[in-house]
C-alpha cells in the first residue's frame, strides 16, 4: 500500500530538486531585497505589486520556489523513509537533520509573516503565543527571536539570516552538495518561472473576517482550536521530531515510528480539509456548499495575471493611491469619478473594500476577476458593507429583522392555509419548500425581501425590489447624465464610468415605495392615494388619478398629516427598527418602535444626552447634524432607543426633519384624549386615522396555465396562483381590540384574510375543500388626520363596529330602546355573516379564528353594548354638548342620573 | 593514559560550564533590554462612542459614564480581537469569545481578558491606558 513517490519523477529524486529550489529561493530572495522595506512591508509589497513588474516576477519566484521546497522535501522524507534497506547516517547529523525539517517550517512561516498583512500580523501574535509557552525559556526565546511584536526587524533577520543558514549547512552535510545538478536545475526554473509568470503569490487584504494563515498550518489551526491549552501543541511538535529521530534507533527500519509519521500526516491533511473547507469566520463551523468564500485560505489560482509582462512595456506615470495602508490599481484607470458621499469614497475606504476584485494588479482582466460590480446585496454583504472594520454588526443583524426575512407575512400565509397552527411562528423567506401556501407566496408576495438582489446599476426606483443594503443608501446625483438614458443604454453612455451613485443616509421616501406601495398600501396611503379597480384605458381623464406600474389607477382621497409637514418615513422610523435590533420579531407590529406618544407627549421624560447614545445613533446624529455635543433627545417608550433628530431645548421638544432642512414643535396630546375614563384605552390610531383601504371578496385559485414567477429564485415559470377580488373601499377602519401585557387596547384594523382559497386547484386532491376564512388584522394606516372621528363614526357605526356597511337604527318602542341594524352586503354563503363584517350584530365567533394575530379580536359582546349605549346617547345628544363631554369623564356616575326622558337599550 | 582522559575531561568541563555561563548572560542580556524598554502608555480621546471600541492592543468599552478597558490580545494565543457579535468579543483565529466584562463565553480560550489600568484626564479630555 505504502509505495514511494519518488516513481514518479525519473532520473532525478526529490532530494535533488528540493536542493535547486532552495538556490532559487534563496537567490531571489536576495533581489528581493532591493523593493521590500521590513518598516512598511504591506506598502512596500503592494507598491511593488503595481509599479514594479520585475520586483513582482522576483517575488514570485521566491513564493512558489519556497512552497514546492517543503513539499518536495517533505516528500524526499517520505521517500527516503519507504526505502526497504537502512540508511546509514551519522546520528548527530540526523539529529540536526531533524533540527533542519522544524527549521525549514519556521522559514516559512517567518516569510508569510513578513508579508505584513492583516493574516500575517495574526499569525504573528500566534506564533509568539506560542513560543511563549516553551517552559523555562519561552519568553527568552520569544525576547530573542520574535521580539517586541512592534516591528518585523527581528523576524526578517532570522529569516533572511539565522533559518536560511542553517538549513543551507545541514543540506550541504548530507546531500552532500549545495550545488544542484545542471539539467535538474534548468528544468526546476523553467518550471518556477512560468508558474511565477502566471500566478502572483498572494497578498491578503485584512478586509475578511476568516482568518486561515498558510496552507501547511491550516491543520494546525484546527489542533489549536481543539486544544485549550496551547502549550500541549508544543508537546505534539517535540513529538514529531521526537518520531523522526528515533527512526534510525528502532527496530526493524524504524518501522513504528515511521508508522506513526504516516499516521499523523493523514490526520493532518484530513484536519486541513476540515480547516479549508469546512471552517468560516472566528474559525465557526461551516459546511462548505452554503458558504461563497471557501478560499480564505489564499487562493492564488485566479484569473492568469499577465501584468509582469509589463516589464517588458512601459509603465505608465500614475502611481497607485494608498488607502488604508494599501495600495490599490482600481483609480490608476478609473480617473476622474464623481459623485461618491464624503464617507463611502476612494479616499476614505479605497474602491476595493466595496467592489473587491484585485487591488494588486493593473492587468484589466485580473483586476477585476471576483469584482463585485454591485455590492451592498445582502449575499455578499458580509464582505463588502460588512467587513471588520466597517459595518459588521449591522450586516450581522439585518437577517433576523423582518424585512429580510419576512417571518410574519410567510407565517400568516401559512397559517391562513391551515398548514400551521400559529401565526407568530418565527421563519424565513429562505426555507419556503412546495407546500400551496409557500407556492402562493413565491408566486405573489415574496419579492419584497432585502435579500432579493439587485442585479443592474441605476438608482431604486418604483419597480425596485430588495436590493440589500442598496434598498434605502443608494442614491444617484440627480445631475447623473448617464441616467437621462433608458436602463439598456446607460452602460454605453459616454459617462457611465464618471458618474459614481452615493451611499449615504439621504433614505427618501423613494426607496420605501417600490415594496410598500403594495400590501398594506403604506407608502401610497401615507401620500393619500387610495388603489381602485379602475382600468387605465377606461378613465374618463387622466387629471386626478395616479397611475402606477402602467395598470394600477390611485385616487386620492386624503394624505396623513405628517406628510403634508413634508416628513419623511425615516423621520419616525429609526435605524434599529429598520435594520432590527438582533431580535427575531413574529410581526411588524412587534418590530416597529416607534409610537404617538414618542413625540407627542406632555412633558420632556425619557431623555438622553449625547453622551450616553449608543454608537450607532450617535455616528448618525453626527452625520446628520452639527453641534450636537449638548443635545439632550427623547426617547422612544417601547425600546429605549433615542430618537435621533428630536431635541429638547428650553423646555420644548423640537423634531428635526432628517432629509431635509425642517424644524418642527412637538405638541402635546389634546387633553381631550386623554382627559377621563372612558378612551383611556384608545389608541391614537384609532381615532385619528382619516380612512384605510378594505377590499371584499377575494378568491384564490391555482391555475396551472398561468404564466408565473417563482420570486425566491427569480425565474419565470409555468402556473401560479391567481387572486380574484371583488372590491376595494376606503373609508373609516374597522376597530377592535388588541389584548396587551398589561390590559387592551382598541386599535383599527382592515380585513386581512378574508377570502376563499380554491386548495384542490393546486394540490389536485379532491379531498381538499374549499377554504374560507374571515380574518381581520391590524393595521396601521398612515392616514393620520389632526382631527380625530367624531363620536358617531365609533359609537353609532355599523363599520366601526365590525358589523359591516348597513344602517344601523335605535328604535324606540314605547320606554325601551333597541338597536337594529340591516347589512348592505348580502350574507356570505360560507358563514352568514355580511360580505364586509368582521362579526355578527350583537353576537361573538367564540372558537373560531378571528384574525391574522393571536392577540387581535372583535368587540366581545359587552363591549358592543357598552359603545351602543353611548351610541343611543348620541341620538338625542349633540356631541359636543355638556353632558356628553361629561360622560367622557366618568360615565358610569353619569348614567345614574339620567332624567327621565332617558331612553336606554335593552338586549 | 589516565592523562588524556583527564584533559579530554577538563576541557568538556570547560566547554559545558561556558554554556552555561552564555546562557546566563543571554538571560541576563535579555532581561535588561525589556527592563529598559518601558512600554509607553497609550492616550485616545476621551470622547469615545458608548459601547465596543476597538483600538491597536486594547479596547474600551463606555456604558453610561463607566469606562472599562479591556486588553484586546486573545488569552488562548495573544490573536488581536477585533470583533464583535451581539454583545460578545470574538476573536477571529480559533474561535474564542468574550463578553464583554472580559469573561470567556466560548473557547479554546481559558482564561478571561485582563483588565487594564487608566486614567482619566477631564482638562485634556483624554483616556490614559497603562499596556
Amino acid at each position: 500500500m505504502i509505495k514511494p513517490l519518488h516513481k514518479l519523477i525519473t532520473k532525478t529524486t526529490f532530494g535533488q530538486l528540493s536542493l535547486a529550489l532552495l538556490i532559487i529561493c534563496v537567490v531571489s530572495g536576495i533581489f528581493l531585497v532591493v523593493p521590500y522595506n521590513v518598516n512598511d512591508a504591506y506598502g512596500s509589497i503592494s507598491f511593488l505589486m503595481l509599479t514594479n513588474p520585475a520586483a513582482s516576477l522576483f517575488r514570485n519566484i521566491h513564493f512558489w520556489s519556497a512552497q514546492f521546497f517543503l513539499l518536495f522535501t517533505v516528500i524526499h522524507l517520505y521517500d527516503h523513509f519507504t526505502r526497504k534497506k537502512a540508511i546509514k547516517l551519522n546520528m548527530a547529523l540526523w539529529f540536526r537533520l531533524t533540527i533542519g525539517v522544524l527549521i525549514i517550517f519556521l522559514a516559512m512561516i517567518t516569510g508569510f509573516i513578513l508579508k505584513g498583512d492583516a493574516d500575517a500580523g495574526q499569525a504573528q501574535r500566534i506564533f509568539s503565543g506560542l513560543v511563549t509557552r516553551i517552559p523555562l525559556i519561552g519568553e527568552m526565546i520569544r525576547q530573542t527571536f520574535l521580539g517586541d511584536g512592534e516591528s518585523l526587524q527581528f523576524i526578517y533577520v532570522h529569516h533572511i539570516a539565522t533559518f536560511t543558514i542553517f538549513i543551507i549547512i545541514v543540506v550541504m552535510e548530507h546531500a552532500p552538495t549545495i550545488w544542484p545538478r545542471l539539467r535538474d536545475f534548468v528544468i526546476t526554473m523553467t518550471s518556477i518561472l512560468i508558474l511565477s509568470v502566471l500566478l502572483m503569490a498572494p497578498l491578503h487584504d485584512g478586509l475578511s473576517m476568516v482568518v486561515k494563515g498558510p496552507w501547511y498550518f491550516v491543520g494546525f489551526q484546527e489542533i489549536l482550536h481543539l486544544i485549550t491549552h496551547p502549550g500541549y501543541s508544543l508537546i505534539i511538535v517535540l513529538l514529531l521530531l521526537f518520531l523522526l529521530i528515533m527512526v534510525p534507533l528502532s527496530r526493524n527500519n524504524g518501522w513504528l515510528p515511521k508508522r506513526l509519521l504516516l499516521f499523523f500526516t493523514l490526520v493532518y491533511l484530513f484536519l486541513t480539509v476540515i480547516g479549508y473547507f469546512f471552517r468560516g469566520a472566528n474559525w465557526q463551523w461551516q459546511w462548505p456548499w452554503k458558504s461563497n468564500e471557501i478560499s480564505a485560505v489564499y487562493n492564488p489560482v485566479e484569473t492568469a495575471d499577465w501584468q509582469v509582462l509589463g516589464l517588458f512595456s512601459k509603465t505608465s506615470d500614475t502611481l497607485p493611491e494608498v488607502i488604508l495602508g494599501r495600495n490599490e490599481s482600481c483609480l490608476i484607470c478609473h480617473q476622474g469619478m464623481t459623485g461618491f458621499s464624503k464617507s463611502h469614497n476612494p479616499q476614505a475606504v479605497g474602491c476595493y473594500s466595496c467592489h473587491g476584485g484585485n487591488p494588486f494588479s493593473r492587468d484589466k482582466e485580473a483586476s477585476h476577476h471576483g469584482m463585485r460590480l454591485i455590492p451592498g446585496n445582502l449575499a455578499d454583504a458580509g464582505q463588502s458593507c460588512g467587513t471588520t472594520q466597517c459595518h459588521q454588526q449591522i450586516t450581522s443583524r439585518i437577517n433576523n429583522g423582518l424585512m429580510a426575512n419576512l417571518s410574519g407575512m410567510i407565517s400568516v400565509d401559512r397559517f391562513v392555509f391551515d398548514e400551521i397552527a400559529s401565526p407568530d411562528e418565527l421563519t424565513s423567506v429562505d426555507e419556503l419548500h412546495h407546500s400551496p401556501a409557500d407556492e402562493h407566496l413565491k408566486n405573489m408576495c415574496v419579492t419584497c425581501h432585502l435579500g432579493n438582489p439587485k442585479r443592474e446599476t441605476g438608482p431604486i426606483t418604483n419597480e425596485s425590489r430588495g436590493g440589500g443594503c442598496l434598498a434605502c443608501h443608494l442614491n444617484y446625483n440627480e445631475a447623473d447624465s448617464s441616467l437621462s438614458h433608458l436602463a439598456i443604454d446607460r452602460k454605453n453612455h459616454p459617462d457611465y464610468l464618471k458618474n459614481h451613485p452615493s451611499i449615504d443616509l439621504k433614505v427618501g421616501n423613494n426607496h420605501c415605495f417600490g415594496c410598500h406601495n403594495r400590501s398594506g398600501r403604506i407608502s401610497t396611503n401615507y401620500e393619500g392615494w387610495h388603489e381602485t379597480l379602475l382600468n387605465p384605458d377606461e378613465l374618463p381623464t387622466k387629471h386626478s388619478y395616479r397611475i402606477i406600474d402602467q395598470t394600477r389607477v390611485f385616487t386620492y382621497i386624503q394624505d396623513d398629516v405628517h406628510h403634508k409637514l413634508k416628513m419623511d418615513c425615516i423621520d419616525c422610523h429609526n435605524s434599529y427598527e429598520l435594520m432590527g435590533d438582533d431580535t427575531r420579531y413574529a410581526h411588524q407590529e412587534q418590530q416597529v418602535d416607534i409610537a404617538c406618544a414618542d413625540c407627542h407627549r406632555n412633558k420632556a421624560d425619557r431623555t438622553v444626552t449625547y453622551a450616553q447614545l449608543d454608537q450607532e445613533s450617535a455616528l448618525i446624529a453626527g452625520l446628520r447634524y452639527a453641534n450636537i455635543a449638548n443635545r439632550v433627545f427623547l426617547t422612544t417608550e417601547k425600546r429605549n432607543k433615542a430618537l435621533i433628530n428630536t431635541e429638547v431645548r428650553n423646555d420644548t421638544m423640537w423634531m428635526h426633519g432628517k432629509n431635509r432642512d425642517t424644524v418642527y414643535v412637538l405638541r402635546p396630546p389634546n387633553a381631550v384624549c386623554t382627559y377621563g375614563k372612558a378612551h383611556h384605552e384608545v389608541s391614537c390610531n384609532a381615532c385619528h386615522s382619516a380612512w384605510a383601504p378594505s377590499c371584499i371578496g377575494c378568491h384564490n385559485a391555482y391555475d396551472e396555465n398561468e404564466p408565473g414567477y417563482d420570486m425566491v429564485k427569480n425565474l419565470e415559470k409555468q402556473g401560479s396562483w391567481v387572486e380574484f377580488v371583488g372590491e376595494y373601499n376606503a373609508g373609516l377602519p374597522v376597530l377592535g381590540i388588541r389584548k396587551t401585557a398589561s390590559g387592551q387596547e382598541i386599535i383599527p384594523v382592515v380585513p386581512g384574510m378574508v377570502l376563499t382559497i380554491d386548495l384542490a386547484s393546486y394540490t389536485k386532491d379532491q379531498h381538499d375543500s374549499l377554504l374560507f376564512k374571515r380574518l381581520f388584522a391590524p393595521a396601521a394606516p398612515h392616514t393620520t388626520a389632526a382631527k380625530g372621528r367624531s363620536c358617531v363614526s365609533c359609537h353609532n357605526n355599523s363599520e366601526a363596529l365590525g358589523y359591516g356597511k348597513g344602517i344601523l337604527t335605535y328604535v324606540i318602542d314605547e320606554d325601551k330602546g333597541f338597536w337594529k341594524f340591516n347589512s348592505h352586503y348580502k350574507n356570505n354563503s360560507h358563514d352568514g355573516l355580511p360580505e364586509d363584517a368582521w362579526v355578527g350584530f350583537l353576537d361573538d365567533r367564540k372558537g373560531q379564528v378571528v384574525s391574522t394575530r393571536t392577540d387581535v379580536f372583535p368587540f366581545s359582546v359587552d363591549q358592543q353594548k357598552s359603545i351602543l349605549t353611548l351610541g343611543a346617547c348620541l341620538t338625542c345628544h349633540d356631541e359636543k354638548s355638556a353632558v356628553m363631554v361629561q360622560s367622557v369623564v366618568n360615565f358610569d356616575s353619569l348614567v345614574k342620573t339620567i332624567s327621565l326622558k332617558c331612553i336606554l337599550p335593552v338586549w | 593514559m589516565k592523562q588524556k582522559y583527564n584533559r579530554r575531561l577538563f576541557i568538556k568541563f570547560i566547554a559545558a560550564f561556558m554554556g552555561l555561563l552564555f546562557l546566563g548572560l543571554w538571560q541576563r542580556m535579555v532581561d535588561s533590554k525589556s527592563k529598559n524598554e518601558i512600554k509607553k502608555p497609550v492616550v485616545v480621546p476621551l470622547a469615545v462612542l458608548t459601547g465596543v471600541n476597538f483600538f491597536d492592543d486594547f479596547i474600551v468599552i463606555k456604558k453610561d459614564d463607566q469606562f472599562e478597558v479591556l486588553s484586546s490580545k486573545c488569552t488562548h494565543l495573544g490573536c488581536r480581537i477585533d470583533q464583535q457579535s451581539q454583545d460578545k468579543l470574538m476573536c477571529p483565529c480559533h474561535g474564542s469569545s468574550y463578553k464583554l466584562n472580559g469573561q470567556v463565553v466560548t473557547g479554546p480560550a481559558i482564561k478571561p481578558l485582563p483588565q487594564l489600568a487608566y486614567q482619566i484626564n477631564t482638562d485634556q479630555q483624554t483616556l490614559t491606558v497603562e499596556l
